[in-house]
């Protein structure tokens, strides 16, 4: 949920809500088995269709086994006061991490700091500054919803949610007391606004606007089955041009669907087998799917063909694991 | 200025080893990488921030190779390197690594960290540490807001509040260091140093180095792998033989 949460590109209300809600909903099944997560963030949200699943339990499980010698990351903006002081984070730490997650898909920002601002001041900043009300940042924002999310970013764990449901309902209540209200813009590119399906199909090229909105797409929600219906229409509409089957393999390696995105890669290095980006996409997925032969040589062609200088080093680092 | 180096990194007790080093003396680079394990891409990280970091000393004069501005920039673009490829690879997502070089540029030698790996100097004086964890628990300290105690304690006392892989600022520690004959720069990962005991690895070192960087890193992993280490281990041992004054 990283990017579709990403700061500066707020969300709309009934799209947080429902977001927050499915959240609230997996973090109280944690809480019910005794773990608290201490990771919540955008970052571990996954979003399957609309439906978000928390992930990465990665350091609540390292605690509970007491496995806690391994280094951990992770950014200081979704940490409440008590992580950062003598006794450590509790199941209320969590609900504080769904308040800063909730504050940023509204707002388009972190409630302290921002990402230039470093260690010691951002520290300070969540030990000892109040937040903004998100009304405040985006005025479109019901007051109601906005109390619910200071709630949750109290400093001082006992005033905040007692439990995830408790805080689902009072939420739900704000939500159902406000007017069904659109945060204002930027708007994010909507599924709605994917083209209509053209009865034939082109030669020609598919046009780079629209390229470019669903590959947009693509990375902001993930796995959206509208997503998925654009790029197929797009390479329907446009088989001979190889970026639309290029798109759609890509989607699906971000999808993980690894088997349909070497399908997709392939059909469009058919049409242009000089496309580095397709060959890149295509390594990534034959990796994935074990075939490391294939996939060192699909990585080969594609710095052959000539990726951008980051891409280059991530290639040669996975065809050094591959050929070693 | 002329170095001599020697590295090894371990497997240990990891199940892959995600420790990575690099040993490029035409760039006058020698860097350590530790991946952050328990999560995806630990190997990937630490192998592209040190392709990345000499891809961007390679397109440097050697004379600008070790001012700070050409670092910094340079180590921007190593960052984005390793999170453009969580962005790639969604698999990736979240990935991390420590990062700890000497660059040598000019007449001048720099030490660049980032994480929890570490730089020793080992000299006629013993061994002395030239870098310090970048742990929140230890920001914490700095900060006065625990105390050494609560934080060799605190549950996310090895959690890195700087690192390569981070979305936000990374905050590299830039230094210059003055290397005489006969005194070593060792850069180890945490694995290394979590299964010798500081007094242990200089006592070692110091027995060895008139042998020269290879002897050091021989005897230290060797004896750190004895010792039943239970993670990746690496040493990199960079310096100027010679007899110390």
């Amino acid at each position: 949920m990283a990017s579709w949460a990403s700061r500066a590109r707020p969300c709309r209300l009934e799209q947080v809500y429902d977001l927050l809600s499915g959240i609230l909903r997996g973090l109280s099944a944690i809480h019910q088995a005794r773990v608290f997560h201490r990771d919540i963030k955008p970052e571990n949200i996954l979003l399957s269709g609309a439906t978000p699943k928390i992930s990465d339990l990665g350091i609540a499980t390292m605690l509970q086994t007491k496995e806690q010698a391994s280094t951990t990351i992770g950014t200081l903006a979704y940490m409440s006061p008590e992580i950062l002081g003598p006794e450590g984070a509790s199941f209320s730490s969590d609900l504080w991490a769904v308040g800063v997650t909730a504050y940023e898909m509204l707002t388009g920002h972190w409630p302290f700091g921002d990402e230039e601002t470093p260690v010691g001041p951002m520290v300070n900043m969540i030990l000892t500054q109040e937040p903004a009300p998100p009304q405040q940042r985006v005025p479109s924002i019901p007051e109601a919803v906005g109390r619910v999310i200071l709630k949750a970013l109290h400093k001082d764990p006992a005033e905040r949610y007692a439990t995830p449901d408790a805080m689902r309902r009072d939420l739900d209540l704000a939500i159902r007391t406000a007017k069904r209200t659109v945060v204002a813009v930027p708007e994010r590119p909507k599924p709605e606004a994917a083209p209509a399906r053209a009865p034939e199909a082109h030669a020609g090229e598919a046009p780079d606007a629209e390229l470019a909105a669903l590959r947009a797409q693509a990375y902001s929600a993930q796995t959206a089955p509208e997503t998925e219906a654009g790029l197929k229409d797009l390479a329907r509409r446009f088989p001979k041009d190889a970026r639309t089957h290029a798109a759609l393999g890509e989607f699906y390696n971000r999808a993980m669907r690894y088997a349909q995105a070497v399908a997709a890669l392939k059909k469009g290095l058919e049409h242009d087998p000089g496309n580095a980006m397709a060959h890149w996409h295509l390594g990534l997925a034959l990796e994935k799917l074990g075939r490391r032969p294939e996939a060192a040589q699909a990585l080969e062609a594609a710095l052959k063909a000539g990726l951008d200088r980051k891409l280059e080093i991530h290639a040669r680092v996975v065809l050094k694991h591959l050929t070693s | 200025m002329r170095l001599e180096s020697f590295g090894r990194t371990e497997l240990g007790g990891g199940q892959e080893n995600q420790d990575a080093l690099c040993v490029r003396s035409e760039l006058g680079l020698f860097a350590i990488a530790d991946g952050i394990g328990g999560r995806p891409g630990g190997r990937e990280a630490s192998g592209m921030a040190l392709e990345a970091l000499a891809a961007e000393l390679g397109a440097l004069d050697e004379a600008r190779r070790a001012e700070k501005p050409a670092l910094l920039a340079a180590l921007r673009s190593v960052n984005a390197t390793v999170v453009q490829a969580g962005v790639s690879d969604t698999t990736l997502a979240g990935l991390g690594t420590t990062l700890s070089a000497v660059v040598s540029g000019g007449k001048k030698l720099a030490l660049l960290h980032v994480g929890d790996s570490a730089i020793y100097r080992l000299g006629g004086a013993g061994l002395e540490k030239l870098t310090r964890e970048h742990t929140l628990a230890l920001e914490l300290v700095t900060q006065n807001r625990l105390s050494e105690e609560q934080a060799q304690r605190h549950p996310l006392r090895h959690h890195l509040a700087r690192y390569i892989g981070a979305t936000g600022p990374y905050e590299p520690d830039l230094d210059e260091v003055e290397l005489a004959p006969g005194e070593w720069l060792l850069l180890v990962t945490d694995g290394l140093h979590k299964s010798i005991a500081e007094a242990e690895l200089e006592r070692l070192a110091l027995e060895r180095s008139a042998g020269g960087a290879k002897a050091i890193c021989d005897g230290v992993v060797e004896r750190a792998l004895a010792h039943g280490a239970r993670d990746n281990l690496t040493l990199l041992v960079v310096g100027r033989p010679g007899s110390p004054r």
